[in-house]
């Protein structure tokens, strides 16, 4: 029976394509800066290389506490404070890919290969 | 033909199963917030094979709301909500529409990427941030194969259950 | 039976392409980027500070070593080209000053060879030998504590041993200096010339994306991280009266030098007047006039700090003349303006890639 199985999955398949051009495209591509997003906005940008093995991250965002334990070139999720504790069970960051997400306190950690620009957007000043 | 107590005690027994395997699911690590293998959509699938949308829609909420009641996480709640949301009205449009057309794993992987699309929206809109859109075609990649499992194990199930009742009752 | 096959197969072939894809995509975003690693280094030498930021797919460990060999370069370059360190090159061949030809690294020969023609090119409004002169205004005005501007009499002997065409440089990089008193200064140009040095290595090295700063004078290699491929740096020009790092406008670079020489950087000051440690070699005295700063975006940083220098003493017009016989060669140029703000004027070869600053 169906034969129209093969247009959902084309019709799915170029979505999934088309998506995943569109956000190689983006360039959310990792790297060696640690941002902390909170709400949208960042909060913290840390170089991965300056932060030894066994570094931990307190973070007091979104009316809770979470902490970060940077070790080995990783970074995961040790402690949160929030109902169910997703955050805890994420993958951790490493090789430059991936997100943490912990919702209740609506902070975003990913890896990002951008090191923080100075704010008037420029790489560097003559003089 | 069907007794209304049969119905009750299977779409029960649905919820119930539903919510066990969510349980045994959140044991295992998550590549990100609300993504799980979607073993418990089997269940309300399997209610809109054997009896329909309504009772699918029962069960997803039952164990839903069920889930929200026994873990007290609200954001895991808006995730699954915000999934069934878009899986639901479209699984039981394409098994209603074009369900002679379609394979019922194929339905299931259609309501997985929506199931997939809406989740990953609703931690855009819990975080306000767009960025993570852009994980979005590995989940649904992924979301596709949990997607045809849970077709397979479910149309698989229905076949047994519908053969064990035919021999039951003659 | 061969439907439920048929399904399967489907399925197969649509994930199996849906996962290649998605690959592809992850590929795409390390090819641009993902897997990069940026390793950055400050340290002080040349009386500045050397700022050298890379960009890589190689392993942070190799970065590092990397960067261990850049900085140095610039360590040992700052032991040839240091007109304080007494056993550098320059001092030697200083001591010796009429007296014997010194045999040189061939990193100085090269350094003094550039300057020389620089010099000889624009007239002699660049030179390296103007040791004397920095040093009798050094004497008189900065390391006095009362502050005087040497005399006419002073600068006119300093000056009498100011001159490329006595400096030689053989082609066994042997330097002499044809009178005693002669004094080779390459503060125009070591910092241009270390950074083209930098450049250099990096790019022989296999860094794909660079920036490297040395005291303001800035080199780039590639793409700035996080940017599409292709996408210039963007340079920002200090603004003369405002705090280090503010700029007054910026510029678009792509695989080029940035390089500037201002009144501003140093100076100091007599009875309420500012002297600047760039002087003009023609004449003996700092350079004073409406021209604030320089910047020469060029190919070859060394040819660009020196140029800098040169073009200050030059002024506006006549160095845009003097321009046409240096190809590929842009310049920006800041002058005191009508108002509270400074004017920005730029050849036209550069004017597309000039952004001003709103706040500006």
């Amino acid at each position: 029976m169906k034969q129209k199985d093969k247009v959902l999955y084309l019709f799915l398949f170029v979505i999934i394509a088309a998506a995943s051009l569109a956000s190689g495209l983006l360039g959310n591509g990792g790297g060696s800066t640690l941002e902390i997003s909170s709400d949208g906005h960042v909060i913290k940008s840390l170089a991965l290389s300056e932060m030894p093995s066994g570094t931990v991250i307190v973070l007091r965002e979104g009316g809770g506490m979470n902490e970060l334990l940077v070790s080995g070139g990783s970074v995961r999720m040790i402690s949160a404070d929030c109902p169910g504790g997703d955050c805890l069970k994420m993958q951790p960051l490493s090789s430059g890919r991936g997100v943490i997400v912990c919702l209740p306190h609506k902070l975003v950690i990913k890896l990002k290969g951008d090191q923080a620009q100075k704010p008037d957007g420029v790489d560097a000043v003559t003089y | 033909m069907r007794s209304r107590t049969e119905k009750t005690a299977i779409l029960a027994l649905f919820s119930a199963l539903a919510l066990a395997t969510g349980a045994i699911e959140s044991l295992f690590p998550i590549p990100f917030p609300g993504v799980r293998l979607g073993l418990t959509n089997v269940f309300h699938f399997l209610a809109l094979l054997i009896y329909g949308s309504a009772e699918a829609v029962m069960v997803a909420s039952v164990r839903l709301f069920l889930a929200f009641l026994l873990t007290g996480n609200p954001f895991a709640f808006a995730c699954s909500a915000g999934g069934l949301l878009c899986s639901l009205p479209l699984s039981i449009f394409l098994y209603k529409k074009y369900g002679d057309d379609l394979s019922v794993p194929a339905i299931s992987v259609a309501s997985a990427a929506a199931f997939n699309a809406g989740q990953v929206s609703v931690v855009v809109i819990l975080t306000s941030e767009p960025s993570i859109l852009a994980y979005l075609p590995v989940i649904m990649a992924i979301g596709s194969v949990t997607g045809y499992l849970v077709g397979y194990i479910a149309g698989n199930l229905r076949c047994r259950i519908e053969s064990c009742r035919l021999r039951r009752s003659p | 039976m061969i439907d439920k096959k048929r399904t399967r197969m489907t399925f197969c072939v649509f994930f199996f392409s849906a996962l290649i894809i998605t690959g592809l995509a992850m590929l795409y975003k390390d090819a641009k980027g993902a897997s990069m690693n940026t390793r950055s280094r400050e340290s002080l030498a040349m009386d500045t500070i050397m700022r050298i930021s890379i960009h890589s797919a190689k392993a942070p460990e190799e970065l590092d070593m990397i960067l261990d060999g850049a900085f140095g370069i610039i360590a040992d370059l700052d032991g040839h080209l240091s007109m304080h360190m007494t056993s550098s090159d320059i001092s030697l061949v200083n001591a010796n000053a009429g007296q014997s030809p010194v045999l040189v690294s061939k990193e100085t020969a090269s350094a003094v060879r550039t300057s020389l023609a620089i010099a000889q090119r624009t007239g002699g409004a660049f030179d390296p030998t103007i040791g004397p002169v920095s040093d009798i205004w050094k004497t008189r005005s900065v390391e006095n504590p009362r502050g005087e501007v040497p005399d006419d009499a002073e600068i006119r002997e300093a000056l009498s041993l100011v001159g490329a065409s006595m400096a030689h440089v053989s082609a066994d990089n042997r330097i002499y200096l044809e009178k005693q008193g002669m004094k080779l200064d390459l503060g125009g140009i070591a910092k241009g010339y270390a950074s083209g040095a930098v450049r250099d290595f990096l790019i022989s090295a296999g860094v794909e994306s660079a920036l490297i700063d040395l005291g303001g004078n800035v080199v780039v290699i590639g793409t700035a991280p996080g940017r599409a491929k292709g996408d210039p740096w963007r340079i920002g020009i200090q603004h003369p009266y405002r705090p280090r790092g503010e700029i007054i406008c910026s510029i678009a670079a792509n695989g080029t030098s940035v390089i500037t020489a201002g009144v501003y950087e140093r100076y100091v000051e007599i009875g309420g007047k500012k002297y600047t440690h760039i002087f003009d070699p023609r004449t003996g005295h700092p350079v004073d006039g409406d021209l604030i700063s320089v910047t020469i975006v060029a190919e070859d940083p060394a040819a660009g700090d020196a140029l800098s220098t040169a073009f200050m003493a030059i002024g506006v017009e006549k160095s845009k003349k003097l321009l046409d016989s240096f190809p590929g060669v842009e310049a920006i140029f800041i002058t005191k303006g009508q108002g509270a703000e400074p004017d920005v004027t730029a050849t036209e070869g550069i004017k597309g890639l000039i952004k001003n600053e709103a706040k500006g």
